[in-house]
């Protein structure tokens, strides 16, 4: 069903003037980069050089690229927010229509094209569903009729039409995603752009985004630009995917043509070396029991986050903690380490019991990795950085020097002792993170989401580390919604759902256990 | 005791908020100028009588608070031991010499921690029926230019993410050994230093990614814009905001043209 949502082919787009609509016509292509080379200020490497790209209306692109390659300030230049919002060095051009994005004002560009980024969370400025997706109706003061008509249409084409009348505070994930993009598609934009939808959602929430994603394609002739990580479900529904490496297009063309040659080159830089990881420890039922969970319940704000749950772990398991968003596996990792205190049931950590034991106390024995790399930079310098845990602890100055070396040379990260953290990228920052809670010596590294927003390099080095300490007989527990990377590594998964521990057993058990519990979408694809 | 507005139907509920925020206006001038013990008292019932009509529970719990009682008894007692001018009612010992206690001490530190109470439950009370996004979009639609109230609503929106941020980095400073919980100034400072730095980077990329998303959205590309919520002006409402700043006009009125009247009202001991 086509519902109307967009304008109909002769409606005067409301923002812009008689003649800058009529730069707009709806000729090939619907975007154009032209030669584009762009540097953020103080980089030695431009983000993007020399790209130059022809987008058809209605076409589906799929962009992608190791991190680092360019993506995310492709996006911005192609939403016009380069060269108005964000500063640099700009030379070549995006062309929308034959109007230079340089040369139109951001306002009117709303109109025409709109980015959505990847955490919802950082873009919903409103408190109500409604609010949010009428936001940008209302600013260009649209009748109040037209902003109806567009709410509902767009909650219908993200099937969020259940979602009126909640606080965006008490959204979901992959809810905020779906709204997010609703409150872009009510901006009747001619291209979409989507800079990881899925990478903060759990495997079924992604599914509804992607699916929302699909139905846009079908029924509104959108011409979409999504820019992924996560390819598998997408190869099939794109039209034309482009590669980006190091600011410059690497491969552009039909999926199944490029994909083949995309794996060839993350291959090639394979953070094992080329070879298969080496598995993780196998352990016996004899090994000592490090993390001991009975009977555990904790509530937050009258709410029941987890429910009786009672687990043993011992050393040297590497255990995969999956499941929804807010199904408790954060909440249950921060019990184990002490940071919530159980509101019933026992949480004993190598012998500490963590009702009776300070956080800090703790702390010693447990290498924890947050979500956010920002979240756990506190000094000044990589090397500080690596050494803080071990000052507060009063750990050996020369020992501290010593560790911290090798565990950065280990990373890559050797070249940077003497940068600032933050100078760092994403995926630096996520190593540093991994380099910093390693450096004391904890018996147990507890891993949350490590690799949102990585590339299959830097998620790879990351399993590798992860897997390097394992192998050195420590127990590693690790949250992710990379399904495969869980199946493939852990020797132990535990699925999470509303609370409970509904499956806690070795990956092929818990393969049959979560197929007959019917969440599929917790399993990984068959290769 | 944090009072949260709660969403319930009464009739206070219903009110439009700007007509409630006048009625609160109005009442902290009059309680203010108005100098009067009996009526500090009657405003305090009043609020009361509505906390009932509102169906909240939430002021009484305020107002027998740890923090109310201690703040309302330690401003009784201060103008009562500050207060020299009156008749002596009485005295303590302190140390070698004697506190005098008068009789206008007495008064003024009634009148001043029962004003100071008065006002603080009716604020409590608007807060407890006003939904606040409401507020800022009532006052838009009677004329606040939009991107002041939209700063207040993004205030809003992003004080639960910062909250949830800070907790996120207080557990990673505990998990990295830092003895947040152990009390002395270097630990206060070191903590300090590692919370404020992050909190910055966090909150800066927030304030990227928000542009993004409003600008891309034509925020602030016209002088108006369309609000959709219905926020209608009831006869009530119209009572309210006329009869409200009637009688602030009223206080300010005789305040200029009669400062003496009315004398002061509270009986003397």
């Amino acid at each position: 069903m086509r519902f109307g949502l967009f304008r109909k082919k002769n409606e005067q787009n409301p923002v812009l003037t008689k003649s800058s609509t009529e730069d707009f016509p709806n000729v090939f292509p619907a975007l154009s980069i032209r030669d584009l080379t762009f540097s953020f200020p103080g980089r030695n490497r431009p983000a993007l050089q020399n790209i130059s790209l022809e987008i058809e209306p209605g076409q589906f692109t799929l962009v992608t690229g190791p991190s680092g390659s360019g993506k995310s300030a492709l996006a911005l230049a192609m939403a016009g927010y380069i060269p108005h919002v964000v500063e640099g060095t700009m030379s070549g051009g995006v062309l929308i229509g034959n109007t230079s994005t340089s040369q139109c004002p951001l306002s009117a560009l709303a109109v025409t094209v709109s980015l959505c980024r990847q955490d919802p969370e950082a873009q919903i400025c409103t408190l109500t569903v409604e609010d949010e997706v009428r936001f940008g109706p209302e600013n260009l003061a649209l009748a109040v009729k037209e902003i109806v008509r567009r709410e509902k249409d767009c909650l219908e084409a993200v099937d969020c039409l259940r979602l009126k009348g909640r606080q965006t505070p008490n959204l979901s994930g992959g809810e905020k995603q779906r709204v997010a993009i609703a409150s872009m598609l009510a901006m009747a934009p001619r291209v979409l752009i989507l800079d990881e939808p899925t990478s903060n959602l759990d495997p079924e929430a992604a599914r509804q985004v992607l699916t929302a994603i699909e139905k846009l394609r079908c029924d509104e002739k959108l011409t979409l630009i999504v820019i992924e990580h996560r390819l598998s479900p997408l190869l099939s529904v794109a039209d034309r995917m482009v590669v980006l490496d190091r600011g410059e297009i690497r491969l552009d063309g039909k999926p199944k043509d490029v994909y083949p040659a995309y794996r060839a080159l993350l291959d090639s830089r394979c953070a094992f070396g080329g070879k298969e990881a080496l598995p993780a420890l196998k352990t016996t039922d004899n090994a000592p029991i490090v993390l001991q969970v009975r009977n555990l319940f904790f509530r937050r704000e009258n709410t029941e986050v987890l429910r009786s749950i009672s687990a043993d772990v011992r050393q040297g398991e590497f255990i995969g903690i999956i499941g929804a968003n807010g199904s408790g596996k954060t909440t249950f990792l921060e019990c184990l380490a002490g940071l919530n205190r159980p509101d019933c049931g026992d949480v004993t950590v190598c012998g500490l019991n963590t009702r009776r034991t300070r956080v800090s106390t703790i702390a010693r024995h447990i290498g924890f990795v947050f979500q956010n790399p920002n979240h756990q930079i506190f000094e000044n310098t990589v090397a500080d950085e690596v050494g803080f845990a071990s000052k507060n602890f009063g750990l050996d100055p020369e020992r501290t020097a010593k560790v911290s070396k090798k565990v950065l040379a280990e990373m890559g990260l050797e070249p940077y002792e003497k940068f600032h953290p933050l100078r760092l990228s994403h995926g630096e920052k996520r190593r540093l993170n991994l380099c910093s809670v390693l450096a004391h010596g904890p018996e147990i590294l507890m891993l949350d989401e490590p690799f949102i927003g990585q590339d299959a390099y830097n998620s790879a080095q990351i399993m590798a580390a992860a897997l390097r300490f394992n192998r050195e007989g420590h127990t590693v527990l690790m949250i992710s919604h990379d399904i495969g990377m869980v199946f493939d590594y852990c020797t132990r998964i535990m699925l999470f759902d509303a609370g409970s521990l509904l499956v806690d057993a070795d990956p092929r058990t818990a393969r049959a256990k979560i197929q007959e519990l019917g969440k599929s979408s917790f399993l990984p694809e068959d290769k | 005791m944090i009072v949260k507005f709660e969403k319930t139907d009464s009739f206070l509920h219903r009110l439009n908020p700007v007509a409630k925020f006048s009625v609160l206006l109005s009442y902290g001038l009059i309680v203010f100028l108005a100098g009067s013990l009996p009526l500090e008292l009657a405003c305090i019932g009043c609020v009361f009588l509505l906390e009932r009509i509102a169906g909240s529970r939430q002021i009484s719990a305020f107002v027998l608070s740890r923090f109310m009682v201690t703040f309302v008894a330690v401003i009784l007692v201060m103008q009562i031991l500050m207060t020299r001018s009156g008749t002596v009612v009485g005295s303590i010992p302190f140390y070698f010499t004697r506190l005098d206690i008068t009789s206008e001490g007495i008064d003024n530190g009634l009148l001043i921690s029962m004003r100071f109470l008065s006002v603080v439950i009716l604020g409590a009370l608007f807060i407890a029926v006003t939904n606040p996004a409401d507020f800022v979009y009532s006052l838009m639609r009677i004329g606040v230019p939009y991107r002041f109230g939209f700063m207040i609503i993004l205030a809003m929106r992003l004080a639960a993410v910062f909250e949830q941020e800070l907790k996120t980095l207080t557990n990673a400073q505990k998990m990295r050994g830092l003895h947040i919980d152990q009390s002395g100034a270097r630990t206060l400072l070191l903590c300090l230093r590692s919370t404020v730095v992050p909190l910055i980077v966090c909150a800066l990329s927030r304030v990227d990614d928000l542009v993004v998303s409003m600008e891309g959205r034509a925020f602030g590309c016209r002088k108006t814009r369309t609000f959709v919520a219905p926020k209608t002006w009831t006869l009530v409402d119209k009572t309210l905001l006329v009869a409200s700043s009637a009688m602030a006009l009223l206080v300010l009125l005789n305040l200029v043209l009669c400062p003496h009247f009315p004398p002061h009202l509270l009986p003397r001991m």
